[in-house]
């Protein structure tokens, strides 16, 4: 029949790797819930300074569902960049954050987008590794007790708490600590993409969600 | 268009329209009302000051500025309880922490450090939340050359805020109705949550598709910021203390 | 009128008065399966006219108004179209979409999905702003539309605060703040009430009095009779028939359940024959739920007048009243969702306090998705039912539900997701 000219999706609106209205739109959704499971750990950082610094560890187990949803529906390059930028953006502006957080966040976020790159955005191990890599991003949030630490100490030791005190703060900011924050989340990470994996199997996919 | 229409060309748009204008209309709380683009270099210069060695005075000197900054914009009580906040903080620091102890001190010396070095980026960006809604925030990042592929993603993030409040307490209502075992309610509040995300993902790119957001030109700056006289002298006094704490390095 | 870009189109090749603005020819959808959705369909609609698109749902009548608006194929890859669509001179499978967008206005079903920014002001602005139109005809064009569609109360509201029915009237309002040539509108009364319904109906009014062309998908005929030129018919994919508005106001009750369709007159809904409920008595019912002095308090303030009320076992009690009333909260406050409540609540002539409520009863929520937990529709049933488990197969059995019950529950139909929650609530208190 002559009107069976079929009009498929042309490559304008879906393919290509150009992010989209509508890329752009379920990266700003999964952003928002990343951000907080993300802010709801990092009130539990206040506690303790113990609980800080592993708090990028504990975001990483848990906010792997947004992040690995994102890459199942955003395939191409930049959806990392901008969720990072976007987290790091939010806490700058209220004012929560030094700008260590930003520089992190930009770090984190390129090697994410680097790995993805080589692993051609759909393959799982490359998602996963990629979102090990994201959670440094975070780790942005305790550095100050590093990068800072002289300061730190002069404003607590000013502020007239005993030597004891002190010594078991120095012990804290060592460099082993630090290594240990960052294995600890890309561990975590890990984790926290077995985590999702285990609820995409379960129910998204099967909803037909991805 | 019609006669109003017709009328409503350029200068005389303001006495021909009797209803007050409908975008970018800033409601003038205080004296002075900021750009901003302003706040946010106050912001940047608060950061820049927030980890500089400074004097007991110095520190507090900075805090009155901005709170009589958040208070001549009209933010009174955002200013007064920066300020008690502020006293609480160095009371808790100086005098609860060092001579009660406890674990209350062990546990919370440093977050309360922290906060008292980042306290006026604290101030600044309430000041920002307070003065400008998320679209005129976007504006002004727009403005500052930030991309449209983060400014619409952003925009969605925080429209998406008050949605996820709203399924949560759906889903936990509905949770608190069956008797739904402890070790699967993290799962049965995170499916349903995220199914919703999903459709809204779905639904809003259908209707913003639809609106043309992927229109390629340059969206319109319909709140019309400009930067006036009286950003120039707020900038250049957050520039000013930035340099003076940078100088007197901590002595005062 | 001063515009940028994208609206240069509009004055290239304005179509004659009798020349169809939307016409579609031999369209046919099918999916990468195989399956047909369109078959054949042709379309023609010219400027100015109203045209009703009905049938029951799954049929097709949505898949039209997407091959209108451009979503097929845009937002469904898998859907193959074939024939010709041709839009104001567009082909919407072959144009950008932000070039349709000036052309052609579309409005979805759910309002809480489609509006952008959080104030309401902005969000009139969105399309305009988005292609780039200078900040001034914005404005104006923001202003004639608030005053054609007299919807001055949409300024300035921060848009989460709004009403379902207002965040419907304001996508309305931001799509013709575009000036579209074609309104599109696919279902767009599924989550109103009665009062919004009457306001959209105003609204199209108004836009139709400006000579523009509207499209709309519907089941309920009532709301839209008098301002449509034609209905369409569509079953199977197909275009069946066509009634004029006169032909589908007199269809008999049975013609109609024939096709599908929903009451005409709204009237028509409010036939059902029933007693009034039994208000509280002197005594307290012995099989059965009683209140006495039962509200619900916020912010100290009672949210509805105390209620007596006797409801026997066995019977079904219907609850009506106007938008905000009280409706919604008064059944929450009964089933233990609302903390504050005063009176008494009594089952079997026993009191119930709120906790023990949360137990007793069940509810079935608007928005049932809010309450599907499980990886099937089995396993959903077996979490509601306890020590009931074997009764899963009966239950399931009794709502049509047996061939689905290794199905998602989130992949389930609108229709078939109700049915489940239902059935997890005849689980609970003892069933039926």
């Amino acid at each position: 029949m002559a009107t069976q000219v079929a009009v498929k999706a042309s490559p304008r609106s879906s393919e290509g790797k150009v992010l989209k209205g509508r890329d752009l739109i379920n990266i700003g959704i999964f952003t928002a819930i990343y951000f907080i499971i993300q802010f709801v750990f990092m009130l539990c950082g206040g506690i303790h300074p113990a609980l800080w610094v592993f708090m990028p560890a504990l975001d990483a187990l848990f906010a792997g569902i947004p992040f690995m949803l994102m890459c199942a529906k955003v395939q191409k390059p930049g959806a990392i960049v901008i969720m990072g930028l976007i987290v790091a953006l939010i806490y700058y502006v209220t004012g929560m954050f030094t700008p260590l957080i930003l520089v992190m966040m930009a770090g984190a976020c390129i090697m994410a987008e680097v790995i993805r790159a080589v692993f051609r955005y759909t393959s799982f191990v490359g998602n996963a590794v990629a979102y090990a890599v994201f959670g440094f991003g975070m780790c942005g949030s305790p550095l100050p007790l590093w990068v800072f630490h002289d300061s730190f100490v002069a404003q607590i030791a000013e502020q007239g708490m005993g030597a004891g005190y002190l010594a078991s703060l120095n012990s804290l900011a060592t460099t082993p600590t630090l290594i240990a924050m960052f294995a600890a989340t890309f561990v975590a990470g890990l984790a926290g993409v077995y985590i999702a994996r285990g609820l995409f199997k379960k129910h998204f996919v099967k909803a037909g969600l991805v | 268009m019609r006669s109003k229409g017709a009328s409503a060309s350029a200068a005389g748009a303001a006495e021909a329209e009797p209803r007050e204008r409908v975008l970018g209309n800033v409601h003038k709380r205080g004296p002075i009302s900021l750009d901003p683009r302003t706040v946010m270099g106050v912001l940047f210069a608060a950061s820049l000051v927030a980890f500089m060695p400074k004097g007991l005075y110095v520190e507090l000197a900075l805090v009155l500025a901005v709170a009589l900054l958040q208070a001549l914009c009209g933010h009174w009580r955002m200013a007064l309880a920066f300020g008690g906040f502020y006293m609480a903080l160095w009371a808790a620091l100086n005098v609860l922490f060092p001579h009660v102890g406890g674990v209350a001190a062990t546990m919370f010396t440093i977050g309360f450090t922290f906060s008292r070095k980042i306290f006026l980026c604290l101030m600044a960006g309430a000041l920002l939340v307070g003065e400008c809604s998320v679209h005129r925030l976007t504006a002004a990042l727009q403005r500052l050359r930030v991309p449209q592929v983060v400014l619409v993603p952003l925009t969605v993030t925080m429209r998406y805020f008050p949605t996820f409040k709203d399924e949560a307490s759906h889903i936990r209502d509905a949770m608190r109705l069956r008797d739904i075992p402890l070790s699967e309610r993290v799962e049965c509040f995170i499916v349903p949550l995220i199914m919703s995300a999903t459709n809204t993902a779905d639904e809003l790119s259908r209707a913003a598709t639809c609106r043309g957001i992927e229109n390629p030109a340059l969206s319109t700056d319909t709140e019309r910021l400009r930067i006036q006289a009286v950003d120039w002298a707020v900038l250049a006094l957050a520039a000013l203390a930035v340099v003076a704490v940078a100088l007197t390095g901590g002595a005062l | 009128m001063k515009v940028a870009g994208g609206a240069l189109a509009k004055e290239m090749h304005e179509p004659a008065a009798d020349e169809p603005l939307v016409e579609l020819r031999g369209v046919t959808c099918r999916t990468l399966d195989g399956d047909v959705i369109l078959d054949e369909v042709d379309l023609a609609v010219r400027r100015g006219e109203c045209v009703l698109l009905c049938g029951r749902s799954g049929m097709g009548k949505t898949t039209v108004t997407k091959c209108i608006n451009g979503l097929v194929p845009a937002f469904e890859p898998s859907i193959e179209r074939g024939g010709s669509v041709s839009v104001c001179d567009f082909d919407p499978a072959d144009c950008e979409m932000y070039e349709l967008a000036r052309r052609v206005g579309s409005v979805f079903q759910n309002p809480k999905s489609q509006f952008f920014n959080l104030t309401s002001s902005d969000e009139l602005a969105f399309g305009l702003e988005a292609a780039g139109v200078d900040a001034d005809t914005i404005e104006q064009r923001i202003c004639e539309t608030v005053d054609a569609l007299r919807a001055e109360h949409l300024l300035g509201r921060n848009v989460t605060k709004m009403s379902g029915g207002e965040k419907q009237s304001l996508v309305f309002a931001s799509v013709d703040v575009m000036d579209p040539d074609v309104y599109v509108l696919d279902e767009p009364t599924a989550n109103l009430d009665a009062e919004a319904i009457r306001i959209l109906h105003d609204q199209i009014a108004a836009i139709l009095a400006r000579g523009k062309t509207v499209i709309v998908a519907e089941h309920r005929l009532y709301f839209m009779a008098d301002l449509i030129g034609r209905a369409i018919y569509i079953d199977a994919g197909r275009v069946m028939r066509e009634f004029s508005p006169s032909e589908l106001v007199s269809l008999t009750d049975d013609e109609r359940e024939n096709l599908g369709l929903r009451a005409t007159d709204p009237t028509d809904a409010m036939n059902a024959d029933c007693p009034p409920a039994r208000t509280g008595g002197a005594s307290i019912l012995s099989r059965g739920l009683s209140l006495r002095g039962f509200t619900c308090l916020r912010n100290k303030q009672q949210v509805f007048e105390r209620i007596d009320l006797d409801v026997p076992r066995g019977s079904v009690m219907g609850i009506m009243g106007a938008n905000g009333v009280g409706k919604t909260t008064f059944l929450r406050a009964l089933s233990g969702l609302e903390r504050t409540t005063d009176g008494s609540v009594l089952l079997d002539g026993a009191p119930l306090a709120r906790k023990a409520r949360r137990r007793a009863g069940s509810l079935v929520m608007q928005d049932v998705n809010h309450q599907l937990f499980s990886d099937s529709v089995r396993n959903e049933c077996e979490l509601s039912a306890g020590s009931e488990a074997g009764r899963v197969d009966e239950v399931l059995d009794a709502l049509d539900l047996s061939r689905l019950e290794d199905r998602h529950p989130m992949a389930l139909s609108g229709g078939q997701k109700q049915r489940l929650a239902v059935a997890c609530a005849l689980f609970w208190g003892g069933g039926p």
